[in-house]
């Protein structure tokens, strides 16, 4: 009966791998070669590694001949049937909803940012990983971190025979280092601002990469507070028939070890983010503990108490000098420092928590200054901050979105989201001042979001053109025929290459980002095609009848792609859709333009900018109307120069307060023209007529 | 940027994502289950007189567990927090717990730490004497009751419930 037991297990075993098995080979189609196929491959390495051990103790068991051997491995198989079966549910569990995210990535802009930072904070690391981001309903972020996770799953099961064993290993040690899942709340997608927070996730990962946690543990010998750990012990010696001191001391060992753990990867990681992305990351966490309703005062297994955390992010902030320099944030930061203080008191742990907080008290200063100088080489000093930041929020207020900075390179991406910050922190009223009165504080956040992620996006493509073609340099640049007369400012007349110029360069014509200066011709300026799309749902669309449209319905019959930089979207001949221009125009009081499609582009069939007219004070990224008239597909590539904007002078006109910013290709306003509410009536009246008219003709 | 797909997440989606908190596939209890229950069988190969490759090498999984534990049996008394901890405590706490539930090898020994410091010498003796020592039958009954209470640690719910009360 035991034997038939065991046998029937392993028969459960192989079942359930097969099952596991077919739900891989489904996501092997869908991943793509850099987000996720490692981790699949990962994945499916462990599940062979559990079906060959699992038969190769059943080959055991048929050669045992001894009975007491064939009885203790039947037991084994049993055990073993049982641990298999665990395994795999627990691979059901956890790694099948990570292989579904990584499926499902999204050409998310934060990712090459994230990617980036990764390579900054592991210097001289030539260490293969894989990143995927995954939005979650929760309020919350998230962070699983995979090292050799193959590997370290691998080695833990037992082979019956051990060169088996080493193969799998040796064959698991060839897959990526890293796989790493960051997790951040879907409600907050469409905010750089609150999403600024998920520094904390990627200092997770800087910590993971670089045993950051491990190499604390090694330079700072930590000893649980004595004083502390007795009195939990006599608390829980209370009962007089529970477990036996020694467990009770192990128990209580083992937990304060877990929770001292957990608290220092959350102490690193706070280090970390707050010194690489200074205020910003402060103020993104301290929104973020509000929005989520959390408890200052109150600790968990994973964190110590928020007010504690933010009292350490204060901490390394002064030490980078933000509480003495003068740079914008310095009085709100110091008054929030105070309010911080007294709420940190007022943190009372008991239990576990106690002891891992006095621990750790006792030996604070040793870890923060061995964190210091893990992360002295990509800290945001105020210093930098005072010289970075101020342009950036220039162009903020100004409305533009701050791609490049006044020397043509890009702002990078931590001065942009701190000026960000300052802005939604400080500043917020006078920024508000800038819009229309018809558009409510959450419009207001919602455009400052918009140019922030548009400058985040611009920033890395600056970034990536300039590693692509280095030598693509102003000389080569220059148009062949330059003329040096200044054309005077008559109404109407076109700008030429020099106007053009002298007004890119002196900021009051914005066209960013200028990937290279040959953009710049005789009488206009290339525009690139942006990264978004607004494609029509055949599907879904019976027809456009703007009597029937309205902006809900809209956007059922139209969807939103990301096609990235580097990639390609195809158009096929008679189709139709929605693009933008790479470049954030902001045109002054006194021009207007217009966009023409490029010769070049034309020729193939491809048509652009139906509605072609730019109205002197616009700011955004223009919207593109993209028809293939020709017989063949055409490949859209971002970047590519697909148009022309041509620049004339107007009356100079009172400039208007800002309205929504678009950064991307806006979905058809056609429904929200006032005047289509007088035809509908019209409409509804000559029906009513004509119904009636039928009523009484039949009477 | 960087990825070659063109792929948008739906809301209709987002649900698949939710509780993502994943660590090992192989938690340190189970590891430790199967430790034991290999060793068994190698004990078992050793007292019948048929030593494999399984049972030299589950021998010396066993005597290198003991030593963990008896590293962490030092710095739980000590209250130290190293490196090694991150390894020991689990371990050391399931031998803990099933000394306690082995009253008979208990009795045999004046302390816990000696019970630990015994099992790792008989388990070292048969690395080189084989099976033969009667005294084996001890870290039989140790490994036995690992074994189980591992496996007990891992509980996991067969069903999940929500409704409204």
């Amino acid at each position: 009966l035991e034997l038939t037991d065991a046998i029937a297990m392993s028969e459960a075993v192989s079942h359930k791998e097969f099952r596991l098995r077919v739900l891989l080979d489904a996501y092997q189609v869908e991943l793509s070669q850099d987000t996720g196929s490692s981790f699949l491959a990962g994945v499916r390495a462990i599940v062979d590694a559990v079906a060959d051990s699992h038969s190769g103790w059943l080959d055991a068991l048929n050669n045992a001949s001894v009975p007491s051997v064939r009885d203790a491995t039947v037991d084994h198989v049993r055990t073993h049937s049982v641990v298999a079966l665990r395994i795999l549910s627990n691979i059901h569990e956890h790694y099948l909803p990570l292989l579904h995210a990584a499926a499902n990535q999204s050409s998310y802009l934060f990712r090459p940012i994230l990617n980036r930072a990764i390579d900054l904070a592991t210097p001289g690391r030539k260490i293969r990983s894989e990143l995927v981001l995954v939005p979650r309903f929760e309020y919350t972020y998230g962070f699983t971190g995979l090292l050799r996770f193959a590997t370290r799953e691998v080695c833990k099961l037992p082979y019956s025979i051990q060169s088996q064993k080493k193969a799998k290993i040796r064959a698991c040690r060839a897959l990526p280092k890293v796989t790493a899942f960051v997790s951040y709340p879907a409600a907050d997608k469409e905010s750089a601002l609150k999403l600024t927070a998920i520094a904390h996730e990627m200092a997770h990962l800087i910590d993971y990469i670089g045993r950051i946690h491990q190499h604390i543990l090694k330079l700072v010998p930590l000893q649980f507070d004595s004083e502390s750990f007795d009195a939990l012990l006599e608390r829980k010696k209370g009962s007089a028939q529970g477990p036996s001191d020694e467990q009770i001391e192990a128990d209580c060992y083992e937990r304060c070890r877990k929770l001292l753990t957990a608290w220092l990867h959350e102490i690193i990681a706070d280090v970390i983010a707050t010194r690489a992305l200074g205020p910003a990351y402060f103020l993104a966490f301290r929104d973020f503990l509000t929005d989520a309703g959390a408890d200052g005062s109150q600790a968990d297994e994973e964190h110590p108490a928020p007010a504690k955390r933010l009292e350490v992010m204060i901490g390394e902030l002064s030490d980078l000098e933000y509480l003495d320099v003068d740079h914008g944030l310095r009085n709100e930061l110091r008054k929030i420092k105070g309010t911080i203080a007294s709420e940190a008191v007022r943190t009372e742990y008991e239990g576990e928590f106690r002891v891992v907080d006095r621990t750790l008290e006792q030996q604070r200063g040793r870890i923060l200054s061995a964190l210091r100088d893990y992360t002295r080489q990509y800290s945001y000093p105020a210093s930098r901050y005072a010289s970075e930041v101020p342009g950036v929020l220039k162009k903020l207020e100004a409305g533009v979105s701050p791609i490049e900075n006044d020397s043509g390179g890009a702002n990078s991406a931590i001065a942009i989201l701190n000026a960000a910050w300052q802005i939604y922190a400080i500043q917020f009223d006078e920024f508000r001042d800038k819009f229309a009165d018809n558009l409510s504080r959450e419009e207001v956040i919602d455009n400052l979001n918009r140019l922030v992620f548009k400058a985040l996006e611009g920033g890395e493509i600056l970034r990536k053109w300039g590693e692509l073609a280095p030598a693509d340099s102003e000389a080569t640049a220059e148009p062949r025929n330059t003329t040096e007369t200044t054309i005077p400012p008559i109404l109407g007349a076109t700008l030429t290459r020099k106007s053009l110029l002298e007004n890119l360069d002196s900021g009051k014509l914005v066209v960013t980002p200028i990937l290279d200066r040959a953009q710049v011709g005789e009488g206009s300026i290339d525009i690139r095609l942006g990264t978004q799309f607004i494609v029509n749902k055949r599907p879904e669309l019976s027809e456009i009848d703007p009597h029937t449209l309205t902006p809900e319905n809209i956007q059922k019959f139209q969807e939103l792609v990301v096609v990235p930089f580097e990639d390609r979207f195809m158009l096929h001949p008679g189709s139709f859709l929605l693009g933008c221009t790479m470049e954030f125009i902001a045109l002054p009081a006194d021009m207007c333009g217009f966009v023409l499609s490029r010769s070049g582009y034309g020729r193939a069939g491809l048509l652009i900018a139906t509605a072609t007219y730019v109205h002197p004070g616009w700011h955004g990224c223009l919207t593109l109307e993209l028809e293939n008239l020709g017989e063949v597909p055409i490949a859209l590539w971002p970047g590519s120069r697909v148009g022309q904007l041509v620049l004339l002078r107007a009356d100079e006109i009172l400039l208007p307060k800002l309205k929504a910013i678009p950064v991307g290709p806006r979905f058809s306003s056609l429904s929200e023209d006032p005047r289509w509410d007088k035809i509908r009536k019209t409409r509804l009246t000559k029906g009513d007529r004509a119904s009636r008219g039928t009523e009484q003709s039949r009477r | 940027l960087g990825n070659s797909k063109v792929v948008r997440i739906t809301e209709n989606e987002l649900w698949r994502f939710q509780m993502i908190t994943t660590r090992e596939i192989i938690p340190d209890s189970l590891q430790n289950a199967l430790l034991a229950s290999r060793v068994l069988v190698g004990i078992e190969e050793l007292k019948s007189g048929t030593p494999t490759e399984n049972s030299k090498s589950a021998i010396t999984d066993a005597v290198r567990f003991l030593k963990l534990v008896l590293d962490a049996h030092q710095r739980v008394k000590t209250r130290q927090v190293s490196l090694g901890a991150l390894e020991g405590s689990l371990a050391y706490r399931e031998t803990i717990r099933a000394i306690d539930r082995l009253p008979d090898l208990q009795s045999r020994y004046e302390a816990t730490l000696q019970v630990i410091q015994g099992l790792a010498h008989i388990a070292q003796q048969a690395q080189t004497a084989g099976g033969t020592n009667p005294a084996i039958n001890q870290l039989q009954e140790f490994f036995t009751m690992v074994r189980d209470t591992s496996l007990s640690e891992d509980r996991r719910p067969i069903e999940s419930l929500s409704m409204p009360k």
